[in-house]
C-alpha cells in the first residue's frame, strides 16, 4: 500500500464524518424532543415466566428490572430537583404531556379514598395522580418481587413512596402483603401495613394489631414501640405522625430521604 | 506425573489465550461496572454489587468453557499436534485428565482474580470484605468446571460449533431441569411421567450449584448445602470425564 493511499484511507473517513454523518445526526437530534412523561406498558411476561428464563441468574435479573423501575420512576416523579420536570417546565410542554400520559395536579381530581384522612397531613403526603405511571411501575415491581420475593426494597418503595406520590392504596397494601407473607421476619411489612391502615384508612385498632406484631419481630427500631405508646394514648395524629418520621429518619442512612423527612417536620411545626 | 506435564502445558497454553484475557478483562470490567448501576438502585449498591459480580463470574465462566474448552481438543486435531503427543509413551486418558486438569487451574485463577475485583468493589462501597459469598463462588466454581467437561465430552466427538451448541444446551437445561421435577410433583397421574423423571435422574441439575441469591441476601439454606452441592458436582464431572477418556480411546486419529 503507498503512502497517498494510506494517507487517503485517513481522510476519507473525515470527510464522510464532517459532510455526511454529523450533519444527518443534527438533523435527527432537531426532531428528537426530550419528554418528561410518556405512558410505557409493561412488555414483559408476567414474573413467574421470568423467573423461569432467568435460570440460575434470578438475582441479576430482578436487579436489572428493578433499576428499570427506578430509572422510570425518578425521571417522571414531580419533583423541583428533577431536570426532566424542569425542562418540561422551561419549555412549557408539562400541562400537555401530563394531560397525556393521564397525570393530573389538580385536588379536585383526587379520589376522596385515596387521601390521608388527616386534612392537615393532606398536602405533605400527596403530590399527584398518576395514572400512566402506577400502571407501569406497580406490574414491574410485581415482577421483581416475584422473582426475587427475598429482594426488600422494592416492597418498601411500592408499597410506601409510590403510595405517597399517587394515593394507590390498594396496589400498595397487595404489594406489602406479598413482601408479608414471602418475608415473615421482616418488622418494616407489619409497619407500613399498619401506617397504611392509620394514615390512609382510619382503622387504628388494625394499626395496632400490625404494630404490636411489627414491636415482636428481630432488629424491629425502638420508634416503632413509641408509635405504639402513643396509640395508646390517643396521641394527636400529628405528634403521632413526627415519632413516626423521626423515627424513619434515624434509621435510614440516606441522607436524600433524611432531607426531606426534616423539610416534613418543619412544615409540620409551621402549621400547628 | 506425565498428566500433570500436559496440565501444565496446557495451562501454559490456556493462560496465554487472547480470548481468556478478553473475557477476563472484561469481566472484572463489568465487576467494576456494577458499582455505578448499583448507584441507581436506591439503597440497594452491595446487593447488586454482589449479584453482577456473582453472574459475571458464573456467565464469564461459561463463555470461558465454551470457547477454551471446545478447542482445547479440537485445536490439537486440526494442527494435527496429537499425532505427537500420543507417539509418546502416554496413555490417551492421561492426555485428556492432564488437559482438564490444565485448564481447570486456568479457570481457578480466572475465578480468584474475579472474586478479587468483586471483593474489591465491595471494599470500596462497605469497607469490608463479605466472605459469605465464599460458598456460591466454590459453587460457581465446580460449575463452570462441570461445563467444561461437557465441552471437552461433545468436542472429542463433534464439530466445534456443535460442541458449543451442546454444551449450552446442557447449561441452559440443567437450570431448568428443576421444572420437570415440580411437573411430575403437581400431575403424577401423566403417562409420560417416567420420560421426565428418567431426564430429571440422569441430567445434573445446575441449581444445586447455584447459591447466588441464597448468600447474597443472606437466606437460611440447608447447612449441608455446599458440601452436598460439591459432592454432587464433583460426581458429575467424574462421569462425564469417564466418558470424554471412554470415547478419546476409542477415537481413530486418521
Amino acid at each position: 500500500m503507498t503512502k497517498q493511499l494510506h494517507i487517503l484511507m485517513l481522510i476519507v473517513p473525515l470527510i464522510i464524518f464532517i459532510a455526511w454523518v454529523h450533519p444527518i445526526q443534527k438533523v435527527l437530534d432537531r426532531n428528537r424532543t426530550i419528554q418528561f412523561v410518556d405512558k410505557r406498558p409493561v412488555f414483559l411476561p408476567k414474573g413467574n415466566v421470568l423467573k423461569w428464563l432467568s435460570m440460575g441468574y434470578r438475582g441479576l435479573m430482578s436487579d436489572w428490572l428493578w433499576i428499570n423501575c427506578v430509572i422510570y420512576y425518578g425521571r417522571r416523579a414531580i419533583d423541583e430537583d428533577n431536570p426532566y420536570y424542569i425542562y418540561a417546565e422551561e419549555h412549557k410542554t408539562l400541562e400537555a404531556e401530563l394531560e397525556r400520559a393521564g397525570h393530573s395536579q389538580s385536588p379536585d381530581d383526587i379520589p376522596e379514598s385515596a387521601l390521608v384522612t388527616d386534612e392537615n397531613l393532606r398536602h405533605l403526603l400527596y403530590r399527584f395522580t398518576s395514572k400512566g405511571l402506577v400502571d407501569y411501575i406497580y406490574p414491574m415491581i410485581d415482577r421483581v418481587t416475584t422473582i426475587d420475593p427475598h429482594f426488600i426494597q422494592p416492597y418498601i418503595f411500592g408499597g410506601v413512596y409510590v403510595l405517597l406520590d399517587t394515593g394507590e392504596i390498594k396496589r400498595a397494601i397487595l404489594l406489602l402483603e406479598k413482601g408479608h407473607r414471602y418475608n415473615p421476619d421482616r418488622w418494616e411489612f407489619p409497619l407500613y401495613l399498619g401506617w397504611i391502615n392509620w394514615m390512609y384508612l382510619g382503622d387504628i385498632k388494625r394499626t395496632q394489631e400490625y404494630l404490636v406484631e411489627a414491636v415482636g419481630k428481630k432488629e424491629c427500631p425502638a420508634f416503632v414501640g413509641q408509635l405504639l405508646r402513643a396509640f395508646s394514648l390517643n396521641a394527636h395524629q400529628t405528634e403521632v405522625t413526627k415519632i413516626y418520621l423521626k423515627g424513619i429518619s434515624e434509621n435510614t442512612t440516606n441522607q436524600e430521604i433524611q432531607d426531606r423527612i426534616d423539610k416534613l417536620l418543619e412544615e409540620l411545626d409551621a402549621a400547628k | 506425573m506425565r498428566i500433570w506435564a500436559i496440565a501444565l502445558n496446557t495451562f501454559k497454553e490456556t493462560i496465554r489465550n487472547r480470548i481468556l484475557i478478553n473475557i477476563l478483562l472484561f469481566a472484572i470490567g463489568l465487576i467494576l461496572l456494577s458499582m455505578i448501576v448499583g448507584d441507581w438502585s436506591l439503597n440497594e449498591q452491595a446487593k447488586i454489587i454482589k449479584d453482577f459480580g456473582l453472574s459475571a463470574m458464573s456467565i464469564f465462566g461459561l463463555l470461558i468453557a465454551i470457547f477454551i474448552g471446545i478447542r482445547l481438543m479440537v485445536q490439537e486435531l486440526e494442527q494435527r499436534t496429537i499425532y505427537i503427543i500420543a507417539s509418546k509413551p502416554i496413555h490417551r486418558w492421561e492426555i485428556v485428565s492432564g488437559k482438564y486438569l490444565g485448564l481447570a487451574i486456568t479457570l481457578a485463577i480466572n475465578v480468584l482474580l474475579m472474586s478479587g475485583a468483586l471483593w474489591g468493589a465491595g471494599w470500596i462501597m462497605e469497607s469490608r470484605i463479605d466472605f459469605g459469598l465464599v460458598p456460591a463462588i466454590i459453587l460457581i466454581y465446580v460449575e463452570i468446571l462441570l461445563i467444561v467437561g461437557f465441552a471437552l465430552f461433545f468436542s472429542t466427538f463433534m464439530s466445534p460449533t456443535l460442541s458449543a451448541l451442546m454444551t449450552l444446551i446442557v447449561f441452559v437445561a440443567g437450570h431448568l431441569i428443576g421444572v420437570l421435577r415440580e411437573y411430575v410433583q403437581m400431575f403424577p397421574d401423566k403417562s409420560f411421567n417416567w420420560l421426565f423423571k428418567a431426564i430429571y435422574t440422569i441430567f445434573p441439575n445446575l441449581e444445586y450449584l447455584n447459591l447466588k441469591m441464597a448468600v447474597v441476601e443472606h437466606l437460611s439454606r440447608s447447612p449441608h448445602a455446599v458440601i452436598f452441592g460439591l459432592l454432587y458436582g464433583i460426581g458429575y464431572i467424574l462421569i462425564i470425564h469417564l466418558f470424554t477418556i471412554w470415547i478419546f480411546q476409542k477415537k481413530d486419529f486418521k
